[in-house]
């Protein structure tokens, strides 16, 4: 048995395929999902088990890439919904609060940074994860969250703005330390 | 462009880095890769394993087979239950002796209550009188 488990994952070539694009995977579910961890594994072995089940067949005219990532923001997405509603049976839709503008350390910069992030309607977080995190580029994103390119430029602008509006300060270096002198360059990603 | 909007873009920009480099999990450690790994492919064995006949069918066949036997339970109280069911004749009933049989007789049958409290009603006028003298007898 053992032998052939090991066999079926270096032959098979759903099993080159999943050792390829976990990592991605698992960052792209990660930051859809807000930062929650246990959350991300789940949905990223649910878009694995979906993969497999027509891996071999179809795809039309995507790549294994796109149709797969398909998958798993879709599978993301429903998870998201899921979680929304079980926090609003036990009445708490309440969204991750900002830590203190004050804050000055790494820990508490990035804890600032994801609730920001988490804060964002789903919508415009997808639009803004795909395009200026993960760099698809905006066609790419349109074809994956299944929306015109219109909408796309205006929910990653949009979520640009808020978060330019709630942590300015952090772009501009204000409340820099020295730890990371790099939040002062201006080498970013833009979308293309 | 002007100056204010090449520092707008430069901040966004920095901003856009800054969260990149925040907003992203701890890398996946090989035993949490292992972990991944060994539930999808259980998951997928156990999927194979349903097309190829039921021979892993592991727990699912349970609650459907549960639910099947309590479909089964429900159809057959409504059936029992039902006032469509077809039922015996209660011999106490009293309206429940069938008439044709007491029009077929060529004289009346009984002149008491019929049921439990009278004799019945296979007993003839004659018999019921010898009765009466043999309980008055007796008395």
């Amino acid at each position: 048995m053992k032998r052939r488990r090991e066999r079926s994952a270096n032959d098979d070539p759903f099993g080159v395929f999943f050792a390829a694009h976990l990592d991605r995977a698992h960052r792209l579910a990660w930051r859809l999902l807000g930062g929650d961890n246990e959350a991300a594994e789940a949905v990223v072995q649910e878009a694995f088990v979906r993969a497999h089940r027509s891996f071999a067949g179809p795809r039309g005219d995507a790549s294994p890439e796109t149709w797969f990532f398909r998958i798993l923001i879709r599978t993301a997405q429903n998870q998201n919904r899921w979680q929304w509603l079980r926090r609003s049976r036990r009445n708490d839709r309440r969204r991750p609060q900002p830590a203190p503008a004050e804050a000055t350390t790494s820990a508490l910069r990035q804890r600032r940074l994801s609730a920001a992030v988490g804060r964002l309607p789903a919508g415009q977080r997808d639009a803004f994860v795909l395009v200026h995190l993960e760099g698809f580029t905006v066609q790419e994103s349109s074809a994956l969250l299944g929306k015109t390119e219109g909408i796309i430029r205006s929910r990653s602008g949009r979520a640009v703005q808020k978060l330019r509006a709630e942590l300015g300060d952090l772009a501009r270096g204000e409340d820099r330390d020295d730890e990371e002198p790099e939040l002062r360059t201006s080498v970013g990603r833009s979308p293309r | 462009m002007t100056k204010n909007q090449n520092s707008g873009r430069a901040s966004d920009e920095a901003l856009v880095e800054a969260i990149d480099r925040s907003y992203r999990p701890e890398p996946l450690l090989p035993l949490r890769r292992a972990r991944i790994r060994a539930r999808v492919r259980d998951r997928v064995e156990g999927r194979e394993g349903l097309r190829e006949g039921g021979r892993r069918s592991g727990w699912g066949i349970v609650p459907a087979a549960a639910a099947l036997v309590g479909v089964l339970v429900a159809i057959t109280f409504l059936l029992v239950s039902s006032p469509m069911a077809p039922r015996g004749l209660d011999p106490f009933a009293e309206n429940e002796i069938p008439t044709s049989s007491l029009l077929l007789m060529d004289e009346p049958l009984v002149t008491g209550p019929i049921g439990p409290a009278g004799p019945g009603p296979d007993v003839l006028p004659d018999d019921y009188d010898a009765i009466l003298l043999l309980l008055e007898e007796r008395t």
